[in-house]
């Protein structure tokens, strides 16, 4: 699992610059992060990693980071 | 992990909350934000509106969904979603998929749907694991109208090819015509299922827009109905199919036979959006197929116009190939307010 792949994946669908999303970026950093984005972000990462979420995981998610100890707990 | 929103089914008492909500948070001048008549007839059901509503600690509302239901007398019905909002950068991420959940686990229903939904959510209908897809939009061209004013038409229009044994009758009674469609065992069968009432309100009853009904017959056997509308641009008008009220396995055959009423007609067109319709028929038949065409242009939108094709997406939680059509939910219905002029 790369965390630059779990970047990349942010920054194409919250459709900003390459280098805008780090690991502390919280919703709250970027307009285009909405509830929407969030779920977007959870299916592409379903997708990538071959892996499949439930809603509870979702909910206490923040930042990037949370992101990829979520991914890092189900690839185990 | 207990949450700080509360999520319950709206009271007609919370009208004038969900208006102003619809107005803040939608669109400034959404003919929901304004015009009372018309949003009794979407969402009011009895002492109730169909929505589900999220609150905040201080009863504000943060989120709502709409949704109709076809059959509600019925445990094993079928609703359609509809206007779905909730505020953005909440402390609960996935509050708008919450309202979705309530409404699965507190509502007998036998599916869900929605169509025209946003491109961009449809990855949250794929985590909730419902099928996603477009409709197709196909239209069949008059080769009497030789200047077109709406469409784009293809550079050669088809001779229409129709059956011998099909007849179109406008309906004198709505009501009568509709008996005869409940009593056909396919139509019983169908999914999703209209029931009388829901057509009669929905269509016969609508306070801005008139329908017409078309019955069906093949060879004087009754088939069902066609419901369409007439839209206007300058001056010219086409036809759109806004409804196949029929089996499904009919469904496509009525829709190619139904060009034969476009003849020594003023309609530039008649056209159709839905899916699960036979496109070879259609294609091989009257009809060209719009979606991703880049030579022929149909438009969605009348007012404003805009002379563009336009891709409507749908999702259902039916894991079978459904036939929904244009008409199905809340997509045709006028949209906006201007200085009382009411505009679809």
């Amino acid at each position: 699992m790369s965390v630059s792949t779990i970047i990349e994946i942010f920054e194409d669908i919250l459709d900003v610059k390459k280098g805008t999303v780090s690991l502390e970026t919280t919703s709250s950093d970027i307009d285009q992060w909405d509830s929407v984005a969030t779920v977007n972000i959870i299916v592409a990462l379903e997708e990538e990693f071959g892996i499949k979420f439930k809603l509870k995981d979702i909910q206490t998610v923040k930042t990037v980071q949370d992101f990829v100890q979520l991914v890092q707990v189900h690839k185990k | 992990m207990s949450s700080s929103f509360k999520i319950r089914f709206a009271k007609y008492k919370d009208k004038e909350d969900i208006m102003s909500f619809i107005g803040n948070y939608w669109a400034k001048n959404h003919i929901l934000s304004k015009d009372q008549i018309f949003f009794d007839f979407q969402y009011r059901y009895e002492d109730d509106l169909q929505f589900v509503l999220a609150l905040d600690t201080t009863n504000r509302i943060v989120g709502v969904l709409g949704y109709m239901q076809y059959d509600p007398k019925k445990n094993e019905q079928d609703i359609a979603l509809a206007l779905w909002k909730v505020i953005p950068n909440l402390s609960e991420p996935v509050l708008g998929i919450k309202l979705i959940q309530y409404l699965r686990d507190n509502i007998k229903h036998r599916s869900m749907f929605c169509v025209g939904i946003n491109k961009k959510t449809i990855g949250v209908y794929k985590f909730m694991g419902f099928q996603t897809g477009k409709l197709l939009h196909f239209a069949a061209f008059n080769m009497e109208r030789k200047i077109s004013s709406i469409a784009i038409p293809p550079l050669k229009k088809k001779i229409f090819v129709c059956g011998n044994y099909w007849n179109f009758k406008k309906t004198k009674s709505v009501e009568l015509s509709l008996e005869k469609l409940i009593k056909l065992t396919g139509y019983k069968e169908k999914k999703p299922h209209k029931s009388k009432s829901y057509i009669l309100k929905r269509y016969a009853n609508h306070p801005y827009f008139f329908y017409t009904f078309h019955e069906v017959y093949e060879k004087n056997f009754y088939l069902g109905l066609v419901v369409s509308r007439e839209v206007q641009h300058l001056s010219s008008r086409a036809l759109r199919i806004i409804d196949v009220l029929a089996e499904d396995s009919n469904i496509s055959r009525i829709v190619n036979e139904f060009v034969s009423t476009l003849n020594k007609s003023y309609y530039e067109y008649i056209d159709v959006y839905a899916s699960n319709l036979d496109m070879n028929l259609l294609t091989k038949g009257n009809y060209e197929l719009i979606s991703d065409s880049q030579e022929i242009t149909v438009p969605d939108y009348f007012s404003p116009f805009e002379q563009k094709n336009i891709d409507i997406h749908f999702f259902t939680t039916h894991n079978q190939p459904t036939c929904l059509f244009k008409g199905d939910g809340d997509q045709d219905n006028p949209r906006i307010m201007r200085e009382g002029i009411v505009n679809d």
